[in-house]
């Protein structure tokens, strides 16, 4: 398992320059001119200097490698270039658009999770019985319910309708208050850091606005991994093991919320370390139905104003993001699966 | 008689397990140093218990696999030496698998499966008709079964498809592995049967594998005996049903007669891997189960030496060191 | 032909069937559906005028209009031919690919295999979505360009589970047969180790088509993709976008502007749903 882990560790670097010459490569279809934003990182030298200039003081005249290079030499001390759309350093935007995405992402990663359990659980007690039967419709159904289509109607019902809660991240007085002296920022989460400074306004604004943006991106998954949850639990519950249990005289429940449900829960982890790119992705749906500023949205306004060294810092970032995901993902199966520790 | 085959000196390592980096850190030999030579007209017997390598030599001289070391020459020129495969301009060797589940195209017709040699050898479409009317005729099909594909079919059918499919092309050599061990006792002996016809219609030559000294014995005019990759003895097929030389070869004939299919295996598998531990290896690799052991058997590998007319033994008790035991230089 | 029989057995495939069938019988006949004006790319959404505020249905207009006056209904009629086309592209391009680049690598082994492999492992660690749409805004508009981009993108899904299945096939004694009889491996791998290998192929198939629908939708949703006007459901749901708010005292006034397409969407995507599922189930039991 050390080794496995070790292993993992040493391929990130390889992974990360295999995907930066990738998404790199991609520059080669634009005219120099263009790609000269991915190599400024400061709106002094857009204004002062010919962009001929540029071009030739980046040597984006010069062959492919040679541009990789420079440009790769920047991103290692941490220049990603200019964002012509949003008007500052990619890197600023990177600082505070990833927290905001990984909010998201957790706050989803923690719900899908508490439903999957509840629900696959309550599904595989009741095999068969008409609760089984309904989560398993539901779970079809909202499978195939793209979430752009749920974000859309979550808009319409609670907030035209019901007027309970609002798109964006924070409300005008919240926006505030975070910005204000006397409040630190720890984390650049919303949640966190007011809890941390002892604001419960501010804690109670960003809820409002994050979890309508939560249902929509987890709705998908809690079908997919509540249908995995179900399968494995029936497939645990006929196991011998759980026989032993039983006979030694342990009750029913003690015998799923100790021991199925342990085991059970192996694939699911595995299936939520898959998630973390597919949400991702999704967090590019999402972030723009709820006008919720993150990677995601900032990936989708820089596409559309072809703001090429924003989508290649953003592109980066959510691989980085990816990776390491995955590597905790590796270390959570560790402790769930304790044989695979020994090996 | 002319010799057709012979093997000199071959070895098979395969690779157990992998380092951090994916290099190969320590192989198990599956074949080693093995030499013999096999007449036209001849079976020659291959037995030997479960993983001692019968298969991954019989792999070898069908140019399936290629050899570590040593080399293999038909009809005098070389077709494999260490690392190295000459590509056939003929299909010469040709093989029965032991599986006749899986050595079927489960996607293709009776029709199909016959074909297929005839059309790689460039047979047109009028030779390749009479061919498969001849071939239907060798196994006992009509034609009707031509349209049918292979899970229509017993395994004893599949079993006499596989052999139709190794003689379309008319090559000298067959190799059969283990043809009759996955079949019914009843069905064992029509396949034998099919292929001692064969033999003697087509001039055919065979090496036939098989774990069980029986079915060997039935078949076979001379026997090679081999544990974990070495050939232990090699005689007549009457010499070493008469007077084995080998401990190893007498436990297999002891265990033979015993009826029930299921009982067959007569050892348990575990020394076996026992065996393959590094540090193991040192001295005659049968010592730990062999009843007649000497201080010297641990200490020194014996070399194969002749014990009588045309019959060789590796034992250190049938060549004691003052003995005027020959090495048999292949 | 078995398949088909059990499909049809099953209530929810034989309903993502006939959901399909729907959907295939008005792309088939969209011209007499919602036959296009003369001399105008049928494609192209009908305009009934340049207003952006959405009409209501009404006479001739069942669907009603969306903003820039895009008559919905034709739209929606003609999106389906879009999807389709997209789908069926989409699927068999880079199942293509997939089969070629994946069952080449296994059946070679060793290093091309280890190589083959790492490329799909980089592939798969970009987010699907992100990827696609970094790509097209590179290539710029148009159904041809996304097209690319999704093949580009989705093959390695493919590569993966073809490869799993050659490495099991090509040890197979009917392959090691044909290598001895002297067959190529050009011969082998066409005849015995493709054929034994593309089932799992077809589930992947039917569960991807809705897969890819989704992506294309939800790209022109953003706003990524098709022309603008082009028919494409996801891009008539991206101009309801405005409207979803309604005027105040009247929240749903616009409700046809999102609903038809959000079902058109939802429908397709169940109906692949539904099949993909049942073939799965098929398949492995
Ligand atoms: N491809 C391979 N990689 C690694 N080890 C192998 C491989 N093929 C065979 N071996 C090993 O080589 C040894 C000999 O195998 P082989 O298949 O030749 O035995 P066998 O005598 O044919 O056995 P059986 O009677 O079961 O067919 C075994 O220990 C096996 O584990
Ligand atoms: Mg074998």
């Amino acid at each position: 398992m050390i080794k496995y882990i070790f292993r993992r560790i040493i391929a990130i670097p390889f992974i990360l320059v295999g995907l930066s010459v990738i998404i790199f490569s991609f520059t080669l279809f634009l005219t120099p001119s263009e790609r000269v934003a991915v190599f400024i990182n400061s709106p002094d030298a857009f204004q002062y200097v010919d962009v001929d200039e540029l071009i030739e003081q980046y040597g984006l005249d010069k062959p492919f490698p040679v541009q990789y290079a420079n440009w790769a030499q920047g991103v290692l001390r941490g220049e990603l270039g200019w964002s012509t759309s949003l008007r500052m350093p990619v890197s600023q935007v990177l600082r505070q658009r990833i927290p905001a995405t990984i909010e998201l992402m957790l706050l989803g990663q923690i719900v899908i999770i508490v439903s999957t359990v509840f629900l696959g659980t309550l599904a595989a007690k009741k095999h068969n019985q008409w609760v089984d039967n309904v989560i398993r419709f539901g779970v079809t159904i909202s499978s195939s319910v793209p979430n752009f289509v749920i974000g859309l109607f979550l808009l319409i019902i609670f907030y035209v309708g019901l007027g309970w809660f609002a798109p964006g991240r924070l409300g005008v007085s919240a926006m505030d208050a975070v910005y204000s002296e006397g409040y630190t920022i720890y984390t650049g989460m919303h949640l966190v850091d007011s809890i941390l400074n002892w604001r419960l306004d501010v804690f109670k604004d960003a809820l409002s606005h994050i979890i309508l943006p939560t249902i929509a991106y987890a709705a998908g998954p809690i079908a997919a991994s509540t249908r995995l949850m179900r399968s494995s639990m029936l497939e645990n519950m006929k196991r011998g093991y759980a026989d032993t249990a039983r006979v030694i005289g342990l009750r029913e429940k003690t015998v799923i919320d100790r021991h199925v449900r342990r085991n059970a829960l192996i694939p699911t982890v595995t299936f939520m370390g898959l998630l973390v790119p597919v949400l991702l992705g999704g967090s590019v749906i999402i972030e723009t139905v709820f006008n919720y500023p993150g990677m995601g949205m900032f990936i989708v306004t820089a596409a559309k104003g072809l703001d090429f060294a924003a989508i290649i810092g953003a592109s980066l970032a959510v691989c980085l993001i990816i990776m390491i995901a995955n590597l905790a993902v590796d270390l959570l199966y560790g402790v769930l699966n304790p044989r695979l520790r020994q090996d | 008689m002319s010799e057709i085959l012979r093997v000199e000196r071959l070895s098979k390592y395969f690779s157990v397990s992998r380092d951090v980096f994916g290099k190969s850190k320590h192989f198990t030999p599956a074949v080693k140093d093995v030499s013999f030579s096999i007449c036209r007209g001849e079976t020659l017997g291959l037995v030997g218990e479960s993983g001692c390598g019968k298969s991954t030599l019989g792999r070898m001289i069908a140019g399936l696999l290629s050899p570590s070391g040593g080399s293999i020459y038909f009809e005098g020129s070389v077709i494999a030496s260490a690392q190295h495969v000459v590509k056939a301009k003929k299909p010469n060797i040709q093989m029965v698998f032991q599986n006749p589940y899986s050595s079927l195209d489960p996607k293709m017709t009776l029709r199909g499966i016959l074909e297929e040699p005839l059309k790689i050898s460039r047979y047109n479409k009028e030779q390749c008709s009479r061919r498969i009317d001849e071939l239907l005729e060798y196994i006992d099909f009509n034609r009707a079964s031509l349209t049918k594909r292979p899970r229509e079919f017993s395994g004893g059918q599949r079993q006499r498809i596989a052999i139709a499919r190794a003689i379309a092309t008319n090559p000298p050599f067959i190799i059969a592995d283990e043809p009759v061990s996955s079949l019914d006792v009843s069905i064992q002996a029509q396949i034998l049967n099919l292929l001692l016809d064969l033999r003697k219609e087509l001039d055919l030559t065979y090496l036939f594998i098989s774990h069980d000294l029986g079915v060997v014995q039935y078949i076979s005019n001379r026997v090679i005996v081999m544990y974990l990759g070495r050939i232990v003895e090699m005689a007549d097929c009457q010499t070493i049903y008469k007077s084995p030389q080998h401990p190893y070869t007498r436990l297999l004939i002891d265990s033979v007669p015993i009826p029930d299919p299921k009982h067959k295996q007569a050892f348990d598998l575990s020394v076996t891997n026992d065996l393959l531990m590094p540090g193991q290896l040192q001295g005659c690799l049968f010592k730990n189960r062999c009843p007649e052991k000497m201080p010297v058997c641990c200490e020194q590998e014996p070399n194969l030496v002749s014990c009588g007319e045309r019959h060789l033994v590796a034992c250190h008790n049938r060549c004691p060191e003052n003995n005027a035991c020959t090495i048999v230089e292949i | 032909m078995k398949i088909i029989k059990k499909l049809i057995r099953q209530p929810l495939s034989l309903m993502g069937l006939l959901i399909i069938l729907f959907w295939i019988t008005i792309a088939v006949f969209a011209p007499l559906i919602a036959p296009p004006g003369e001399n105008q790319d049928p494609y192209m959404m009908i305009r009934h005028s340049y207003s952006t505020v959405p009409t209501a249905p009404s006479e001739g207009i069942p669907f009603g209009t969306t903003e820039g006056g895009y008559d919905i209904f034709y739209g929606i009629v003609w999106g389906s031919r879009t999807a389709m086309i997209v789908g069926l592209t989409v699927v068999t391009l880079a199942s293509l690919l997939g089969v070629l680049i994946g069952g080449i690598g296994a059946y070679a082994g060793g290093t091309v295999d280890y190589v083959t492999m790492r490329v799909v492992d980089l592939f798969m660690s970009i987010p699907f979505l992100i990827a696609v749409i970094v790509m097209t805004v590179v290539l710029g508009k148009g159904l041809d360009k996304i097209i690319l981009a999704l093949v580009v993108f989705s093959w390695p899904d493919y590569a993966r589970v073809i490869r799993s299945e050659v490495l099991l096939v090509k040890k197979q004694e009917y392959v090691l047969a044909s290598r001895l009889m002297g067959g190529s491996h050009l011969r082998v791998f066409l005849t015995h180790t493709l054929p034994n290998s593309i089932h799992p192929m077809i589930v992947l198939v039917s569960v991807n088509f809705g897969k890819i629908i989704l992506i294309v939708a939800a790209m022109s949703f953003i706003g990524i993709g098709t022309e603008p006007g082009y028919a494409d459901w996801g891009q008539i749901l991206n101009f309801a976008r405005n409207w979803i708010s309604g005027i105040p005292g009247e929240p749903f006034k616009y409700w046809y502007t999102y609903l038809y397409p959000s079902l058109a969407i939802f429908s397709f995507v169940l109906g692949w749903t539904f099949l993909g599922d049942s073939i799965r189930d098929i398949m492995d039991g």
